[in-house]
């Protein structure tokens, strides 16, 4: 007799668990030459990584294997952490001149300027957070089958824009300038088809690498214009 | 809240109106562009996922907003 009812035992999950993959499988055997087969942790503050690992975007597929995880270098973030360092010690500054000369604004009563002080406080956070989160994700991902580029800007500019590989015509560094040779940072220019917007992953970390990499998913020879 | 009177009546109630409702007013602004900086830091988390540093980012995010909230309360009552 045939069973009319079959329990189901498991619950299906809300988003399917990704089988673990056979990554060098998955790998063209350009970028097996070039990569190591294994995967590796991703942190908050990395820039670059090569096959890294608990990484998910939104519309990756099945059989798609992240091969390089970018960022802007973390030197980039130098000025606006200057810059919240000096709004930090303002106050103190301010303070320390108004004590040795009368303050015009003496009127004004203590709880009054602990709550502006505070509110001052909470700008500097909040200005300290939006700049790093807009660090945080400019990201640039390449894939085994295409080019992924999110652009994130003062919180109201939200763009994603990606390519297949097939449609990627050329790829070119440009480096200039003493720090970006020093911290081996530069702009990749990935040139696509002519319907499809270029990609410029700009202040990349180990650009040649990236540029390399590229190449050997497109079968090319590495083109460099150091300055 | 004690003013000190020791400046001209005028000056120190135009003053006193001025700073009280314009602070107030301009902490509400921020609170409003902090729940932007909430909603954005979550939508960013849908497309790009690092599970750990997503938490964290949030909750960075409700922190600020939390505490901007409380900032306006405190004010309310102070002031």
């Amino acid at each position: 007799m045939p069973d009319v009812f079959i329990p189901v035992n498991s619950t299906p999950s809300e988003t399917p668990e990704k089988p673990e993959q056979n990554i060098s499988s998955s790998l063209p055997i350009s970028i097996k030459n070039i990569m190591s087969g294994h995967k590796n942790p991703v942190y908050g503050f990395t820039a670059y990584k090569e096959l890294p690992a608990g990484i998910t975007f939104d519309t990756e597929e099945q059989d798609e294997v992240i091969l390089l995880f970018l960022r802007m270098h973390f030197i980039t973030n130098i000025p606006w952490i200057a810059a919240s360092i000096l709004l930090i010690a303002a106050p103190f500054l301010i303070g320390y001149v108004a004590t040795l000369s009368q303050s015009p604004f003496a009127f004004i009563p203590p709880t009054f300027i602990l709550i502006v002080r505070l509110f001052y406080y909470l700008i500097i956070a909040g200005y300290i957070f939006v700049n790093f989160v807009t660090w945080y994700f400019n990201v640039s991902l390449i894939t085994n089958k295409r080019v992924l580029d999110v652009d994130f800007e003062d919180l109201i500019y939200k763009n994603i824009s990606g390519t297949k590989l097939s449609q990627v015509q050329d790829v070119s560094l440009t480096q200039v300038g003493v720090i970006r040779i020093l911290f081996d940072y530069g702009d990749v220019l990935i040139q696509t088809a002519a319907a499809v917007d270029n990609f410029e992953l700009k202040s990349i970390p180990k650009p040649e690498r990236v540029v390399q990499i590229v190449e050997a998913l497109l079968g090319k020879e590495l083109q460099t214009n150091v300055i | 809240m004690s003013f000190n009177t020791n400046v001209d009546f005028n000056q120190f109630l135009h003053a006193s109106v001025f700073l009280k409702y314009g602070l107030l007013s301009v902490i509400i602004l921020y609170i409003i562009f902090l729940f932007v900086v909430l909603k954005q830091v979550r939508s960013m988390n849908h497309i790009i996922t690092q599970p750990f540093f997503a938490k964290i980012l949030t909750g960075i995010a409700f922190s600020l907003l939390f505490f901007g909230i409380s900032l306006f309360a405190i004010a309310i009552v102070i002031l």
